[in-house]
């Protein structure tokens, strides 16, 4: 069988990522994702000037 | 076409029912295991089709796969995008699977995965469309998920199957299958 393919596109400047996958390591993919450490929350505070 | 207006204790005439578009055909949930076949659903009845899908849960993260019958060929041609609730894009793609992914994803969480599915002539000696539109219900996921592809094949369908990917066991997934009257 022909595997998935799953290009991530990063809003960080790194270059896409081309990954191929089985069904089974898509579920590992997603499973990944959900272990994944929350990205740090933006606030609405203005930095002091020092 | 005149759009139904009932009225208490009012008799429902031929033409007054024949104009409701939407129809539904049956409801199940799925409770265990990592695959179910929903039969007696597609006929010559109707064209075109619409699957809610809610209250989704797994015992892990995993995606929902779709397979028109149960048969288990290389027939299906889908793509997907994925936005994630921090910005970033995922696309995936797949030629020749053996099942579409829908893009609905599943999970332990306590968040429920939902979505909608429309399937286009799966009943007719034709190819088979599909197009899926779900809410990743995890909060490190990827948000909208919006998935279409058809089967490359003329069967005539009757059934489909629900499936998890990676051997995960589904916990519970609400189905209701609608008819489009044409």
């Amino acid at each position: 069988m022909n595997k998935m393919k799953v290009i991530i596109y990063h809003l960080d400047g790194q270059n896409p990522e081309l990954l191929e996958m089985t069904d089974d390591e898509h579920a590992a993919y997603l499973q990944m994702q959900t272990d994944a450490p929350q990205l740090p929350q933006a606030t609405d505070e203005t930095p002091s000037a020092d | 076409m005149p759009v139904p207006d009932f009225s208490p204790g009012e008799v429902l005439t031929a033409a007054a029912m024949d104009s409701i578009g939407l129809w539904l055909i049956k409801t199940d949930t799925i409770t265990s295991g990592t695959s179910k076949e929903i039969t007696g659903v597609f006929s010559s009845a109707y064209k075109n089709y619409k699957i809610v899908v809610s209250n989704g849960q797994s015992s892990g993260a995993t995606g929902l796969r779709m397979r028109l019958g149960t048969t288990n060929t290389s027939v299906y041609y889908w793509s997907g995008i994925s936005l994630g609730y921090g910005g970033s894009q995922t696309n995936e793609t797949q030629a020749g699977g053996t099942s579409f992914n829908t893009g609905g994803v599943l999970t332990s969480g306590g968040n429920k995965g939902g979505g909608v599915i429309e399937l286009q002539m799966p009943q007719q000696a034709t190819t088979t469309a599909f197009q899926a539109q779900f809410a990743d219900p995890r909060t490190n996921g990827t948000g909208a998920r919006n998935y279409t592809g058809f089967v490359n094949n003329s069967t005539q369908y009757t059934s489909f199957t629900f499936l998890t990917e990676g051997g995960v066991t589904f916990t519970t997934l609400d189905v209701a299958i609608y008819g489009y009257r044409n």
